[in-house]
């Protein structure tokens, strides 16, 4: 897939390539992932625009199976990380160990850890320590990591899946705020229908397994990224983006009652750019060039769920995130309401 | 002078009234000009009968001031002109052209364009060759747009029953605050059948003495009547039924259990609230879901099919298109059913206030009648309703009715229908009653076989009573809020308890 911007149908032509490339990778990652459709969408869209993504769902739900699966349709190089509570920062970024020269001299150099790699799979992330969890945040970010006042950049793509536990479970630690900010959407994955718990086990404990062919590159996502920035997005559909995410401010005026009372901090502006991104990609795999406020309200949960701070009295209340942003959703209004 | 052109709220800005005349409009808007001022007329229509109701109801306010001040002509005639104001202001309304981005908001919002047309009205930041192609899917969907079916000419059924009832209304305060000028100013005689029969006392010889403002008054309550009468819907009845049958068809399923729950209990705005929340919730449905909410819909729609065609075509055409996978059109058909569900039941609940004001004159006119005959010489009943004394309760002056009835006292008409019988009413057997046309037939009551059975339960382990083996039990004592399942015959030892911490539903 090119980047070069010529006529028209040349801009179709990408529109039609960048659909069929989606579909192919959603393809082969449904080979080994049965039902979870719309966590498989979100993922891709996710890796299309460029975002991290922290996958949430108690142990044995195919957390992990889904983003090997991801690496393998897509030709990265992939890296596990397993997190554990004696993981060092070191084990993630990598470390100088010494050399001894030819010349007897002893130099320093510089052994990459497994962040260095396009697509990383940070497995149970809360298991580790905060210090640990925080390793991740300048190469999320800024895509280098600084070891020892030396700045090495990662190659792009890069992105990080991460997969965490329920907070509730034991051997647990919280992500920073500023952690959980970087990561574009949080997915929750839910326990499989009785069908397709049916599907998983004809697939799973047969003697045939599925082979996941690659069907896209890491150049095939850094341009169909680059592609999916210039679909329209109209003044109104922006304001929509800034009404909801004001409404998670407790402070602000247009803040939402159940904000005010349960709320601490709202989401931040990274909220708002992950969730024009996502419905930029919604729209093109929808065969539209501009975005909608379905898209929106599609991208809405998945971008903020994780970016609000609840109170305490949420807490005694057992008022979940997601209950505001359902109320949030159902009330602020979209031109020509 | 200058006239302020209207505004057009969008999104918390007031966009003006829109010149298209003045305006080198592109093709795409060249398009939209007539969508544009259908969609106004629609909306014009929708709000029309409200703003007449409103202006109706000052007009109504007017008169019934007028008639408290004694100026009731002057005012009723200022009232006049004040319930046509809101016709010419919706006249006006209906030529204004709206801003061209409120309008393709509305077409986007009503056909699911997910804003295709608002974006490439409004304009966007993308890149000059995107930009292109987005105008060119914009103008692809509006080839698809039936405006005549996204926005009909067509004025909502239940405020048009509003705007009947006011017009009534209106029109009973106007002639009740002239009634009182006309029988003065005229001389105005009762020329009603009752009048006429009032007139003359039974052997015809003296004229009768009734208050003319009684017989004025019973003439604008049956004309009151009347009026309501023709305006009630012949149709609610059958959309009540649809309803409820619809209702009890998606109590079934599990996605629309409380849109069935909505519209069995007859709170047609709940059941339309969920008719847009299942809409607003497609996009969250995993298939099997879709399919439950699928069938529900195709059963509810067969249900419906025998009383009220109108929400059956909605709710099959949700069905289907849910079957389809089409999220879209699913979700546009819900919207429709929401809107559908809204009519009816605004249509119903319309019906049914006509209902009750019919009612309510009735107890008018009967108590006016009643009154007017009360004035007759020889009357000595007190009200219409004494004619029920056939039972055998009444008693004097046997053979006054024209007919000789027996036992009429007063002059009710149902008396007239009385038929004379030998003897008293007295006199009648025990197994003998009246039925309802007033003629004597012979009732036999005696319990059947079945009937004296005594039905023996077995008591529950929880009761107190020692006694072993079976009891008689007092069965089916209420239920407990939320648990429907604990309906059980309760042993009568039971009884207290149950009174103490269940309430029925």
């Amino acid at each position: 897939m090119t980047l070069a911007v010529d006529g028209s149908e040349t801009t179709e032509r990408q529109a039609q390539d960048f659909r069929d490339r989606a579909s192919a990778v959603v393809s082969e990652v449904g080979k080994f992932i049965v039902g979870q459709r719309e966590i498989v969408r979100d993922t891709v869209v996710c890796l299309i625009a460029g975002g991290n993504v922290l996958i949430e769902g108690v142990p044995g739900l195919g957390k992990t199976e889904l983003v090997r699966t991801l690496g393998r349709a897509i030709d990265l190089r992939f890296s596990r990380i397993q997190f554990t509570p004696d993981l060092m920062p070191a084990d993630i970024t990598g470390t100088n160990v010494v050399m001894d020269g030819t010349d007897g001299q002893r130099t320093f150099r510089f052994e990459p850890g497994p962040v260095f790699a396009n697509l990383v799979l940070a497995d149970e992330i809360n298991r580790a320590t905060p210090k640990t969890q925080a390793a991740l945040l300048e190469a999320m970010q800024e895509r280098q990591v600084t070891v020892a006042r030396d700045v090495h950049v990662l190659d792009p793509p890069f992105f990080v899946m991460a997969t965490q536990n329920p907070i509730e479970m034991e051997g647990t630690y919280p992500l920073p705020e500023a952690q959980v900010d970087r990561f574009m959407f949080k997915l929750v994955v839910d326990y499989p229908t009785s069908g397709e718990l049916s599907e998983i086990l004809d697939r799973t404990t047969g003697a045939a397994q599925p082979e996941v062919a690659r069907v896209a590159t890491g150049d095939d996502l850094l341009a169909m990224g680059a592609f999916a920035r210039r679909v329209a997005i109209a003044p109104h559909v922006g304001s929509y983006v800034v009404d909801l995410v004001k409404s998670t401010h407790p402070q602000d005026p247009v803040a939402h009652e159940l904000t005010r009372q349960y709320v601490r901090y709202g989401c931040s502006p990274r909220a708002a750019q992950s969730m024009v991104l996502a419905a930029k990609v919604y729209a093109m795999l929808d065969g539209r060039y501009n975005v909608g406020f379905d898209d929106i309200r599609a991208a809405a949960r998945p971008s903020m769920r994780h970016r609000l701070l609840l109170n305490f009295e949420a807490e005694a209340d057992g008022v979940a995130a997601e209950q505001i942003l359902d109320a949030i959703l159902m009330s602020t209004r979209r031109a020509g309401d | 002078m200058r006239v302020a052109r209207p505004t057009f709220p969008v999104h918390g800005a007031d966009l003006p009234a829109f010149r298209w005349a003045s305006y080198g409009a592109d093709a795409l808007e060249q398009r939209l000009i007539p969508l544009a001022r259908r969609w106004q007329r629609h909306r014009t229509l929708q709000d029309a009968p409200r703003l007449l109701t409103t202006g109706f109801g000052v007009a109504l306010l007017l008169v019934l001031v007028g008639a408290a001040l004694g100026a009731s002509r002057p005012m009723a005639a200022i009232a006049l002109g004040i319930a046509a104001i809101p016709a010419f202001v919706l006249a006006g309304r209906a030529l204004v052209a709206p801003p061209p981005l409120a309008a393709a908001l509305a077409y986007d919002r009503r056909l699911a364009l997910f804003e295709r047309l608002s974006t490439a009205i409004a304009g966007s930041r993308a890149d000059g060759h995107m930009r292109d192609l987005q105008r060119s899917d914009a103008l692809r969907a509006l080839d698809g747009v039936n405006a005549t079916l996204a926005f009909p000419y067509r004025v909502p059924r239940s405020d048009l029953g509003m705007l009947a009832l006011a017009a009534a209304a209106l029109l009973a305060g106007v002639l009740a605050a002239t009634a009182d000028v006309l029988p003065r100013v005229g001389g105005r005689q009762p020329s009603s059948a009752l009048a006429e029969r009032l007139s003359a006392t039974a052997d015809g010889s003296a004229p009768a003495l009734v208050d003319p403002e009684v017989l004025a008054q019973i003439d604008q309550i049956r004309a009151a009547m009347a009026e309501l009468e023709r305006q009630r819907d012949p149709d609610a009845a059958t959309a009540a039924l649809a309803a409820e049958a619809a209702g009890e068809a998606l109590r079934r399923t599990s996605e629309a259990r409380r849109l069935g729950r909505a519209l069995d209990s007859g709170d047609f705005q709940a059941a339309a609230a969920e008719a847009r929340e299942l809409a607003g919730q497609l996009a969250e449905m995993n298939s099997t879901r879709m399919d439950d909410l699928a069938q529900g819909l195709r059963q509810a729609s067969e249900r419906a099919a025998g009383f009220d065609p109108g929400l059956s075509d909605q709710l099959r055409e949700a069905s289907e298109a849910l079957g389809r996978g089409q999220l879209a059109d699913a979700r546009s058909a819900l919207e429709r059913l929401a809107e559908e569900i809204g009519t009816v039941g605004t249509t119903i609940q319309a019906d049914r206030g006509l209902e009750a004001q019919l009612d309510q004159l009735a107890r008018q006119l009967a108590e006016a009648e009643g009154a007017a005959q009360g004035a007759m010489p020889g009357a000595d009943g007190d009200s219409p309703g004494d004619a029920a004394a056939a039972t055998g309760e009444a008693e004097g002056q046997a053979g006054a009715g024209p007919e000789g009835g027996s036992a009429m006292t007063g002059g009710g008409e149902s008396a007239a229908s009385g038929r004379a019988l030998d003897g008293t009413l007295e006199t009648l057997a025990p197994e003998q009653r009246l039925n309802v046309e007033g003629e004597i037939e012979i009732v036999e009551v005696k319990p059947t076989e079945a009937g004296a059975e005594l039905i023996e339960r077995p008591i529950l382990e929880l009761g107190p009573s020692g006694s072993a083996g079976f009891e008689a039990s007092a069965g089916d004592r209420g239920f407990a809020v939320g648990r429907p399942d604990v309906a059980r015959n309760v042993p009568l030892d039971m009884l207290p308890m149950m009174d103490r911490y269940f309430s029925a539903p």
